[in-house]
């Protein structure tokens, strides 16, 4: 893998994200608008909705650049990159917005909802961020097109929002670790062991499975091989 | 007689099970250019898509002895990237050279860093389309009716290029509609409603 290939993928994203000021903007400030309208909300659903506000954020995010790459893509593979070199420079770039995203969030809430277990907040804002970048990415390979991938993130956040930690089948949705340290946070007596390791398989897996989504999506057979 | 660059070979794509191009075999020649003509849906795109490796074919084969430059028929472009922005990140190093291109093809000089591609007219963003294609000094260039949106003056130097890439030496392919040009060419294939 070419480190030059990855960051000037990840270089043309970021300028391209940051020509998308309302896009952006919005996509921080409609979890916050989630969040906010959360707050006369009994229990650990404030804390939930604002924790998994950056889920909101990255995936969506993530879900954009994959799409607006689609035409680009096949393209910077015809003139030498790897697929896997497009994808590794657009997980760059989310990464390099989820710091301040989390460091938002993370911030917001501590000060606005002082929870009983601080650390716990920390660690799932941490994990959802981490989370949502291959999670948008495999969304964006997926997806045919924006309203696709749209109603896909709303399906998948919605189910996994109004699902709780304790009803059947929560384990298999991506958030469940992340959901888990946010009800300790809260102070629900909940057993916290499997949320970090549950997150980490779900951060592979996804991370696997958008490899192997944008690869089938972008391939392009070299037929300078065989002659 | 010069080395076959592009070689297709039986080659058969079929959409939703029928059969778009059968068994079709055509070689072009280093410093030759063809046009490929047909109606529409006579699979002059597929035929072009299959020859840049971006289409599985059902069967036959593909084999390309240089390096394959591709402009699609739709820009593959970042709308919200400048065109010195593409040309640093399709050419790398060499950045000067795509200017040179686009240079070549007529682009406008204060649009190259001025203009997002969104901002462009049609016909320009088809230049920096077509400069895409042409940064890897490819010696097989697939075009895919790359002159729409190009005024008179950017079409006859389009095809006065055509003429000094195949002088080159290289191998060229373009999607035409247009039988006016056919004496530009080496040949016309004709593609019909099942070649």
């Amino acid at each position: 893998m070419s480190a030059k290939h990855v960051l000037a993928v990840a270089v043309a994203h970021r300028r391209e994200l940051l020509r998308r000021r309302f896009a952006v903007g919005m996509l921080i400030a409609l979890p916050l608008a989630f969040y906010a309208s959360a707050a006369s909300a009994e229990g650990s659903f404030v804390l939930i909705t604002g924790g998994l506000g950056v889920a909101w954020a990255l995936t969506g995010t993530g879900l954009f650049v994959g799409l607006a790459s689609r035409r680009l893509a096949p393209r910077l593979v015809l003139s030498g990159y790897r697929p896997n070199e497009i994808l590794a420079g657009q997980m760059l770039l989310l990464a390099g917005f989820a710091l301040p995203m989390f460091a938002v969030f993370t911030s917001i809430l501590l000060v606005a909802e002082q929870p009983a277990h601080s650390l716990d907040l920390v660690v799932a804002v941490l994990l959802t961020a981490l989370i949502a970048v291959p999670l948008g990415l495999l969304l964006g390979s997926l997806c045919r097109g924006e309203l696709e991938g749209t109603l896909s993130l709303i399906g998948v956040l919605g189910v996994q929002m109004s699902l709780p930690v304790s009803a059947a089948g929560a384990e298999a949705l991506p958030f469940y670790g992340p959901m888990v340290l946010l009800e300790s946070a809260y102070g629900t007596q909940i057993d916290t062991a499997v949320a970090v390791p549950h997150s980490i398989v779900a951060i592979g897996l996804l991370t696997a499975a958008a490899f192997a989504a944008w690869n089938r999506r972008v391939r392009v057979a070299d037929v300078t091989q065989s002659a | 007689m010069n080395e076959v660059l592009l070689d297709v070979d039986r080659l058969t794509v079929k959409r939703g099970g029928r059969p778009v191009l059968d068994e079709l075999t055509i070689q072009v020649r280093a410093g030759e250019a063809i046009a490929v003509i047909g109606e529409n849906g006579a699979g002059k795109s597929t035929l072009l898509q299959a020859c840049a490796g971006l289409l599985r074919p059902d069967s036959g084969q593909v084999r390309a002895r240089a390096a394959v430059g591709y402009c699609p028929q739709e820009p593959g472009v970042m709308e919200l990237l400048s065109a010195a922005e593409h040309l640093e990140l399709f050419g790398g190093s060499a950045p000067r050279s795509g200017a040179r291109i686009l240079g070549r093809l007529g682009f406008p000089r204060a649009d190259v860093a001025g203009k997002l591609a969104r901002e462009l007219s049609g016909g320009t963003r088809q230049k920096l389309n077509v400069a895409l294609a042409l940064l890897d000094d490819a010696g097989v260039l697939l075009l895919d009716e790359p002159y729409q949106g190009f005024d008179n003056g950017t079409y006859l130097d389009f095809w006065e290029l055509v003429g000094e890439w195949r002088d080159e030496g290289r191998a060229v392919v373009v999607v035409t509609h247009l039988l006016a040009e056919s004496g530009r060419v080496d040949r016309v294939v004709e593609l019909g409603a099942c070649s």
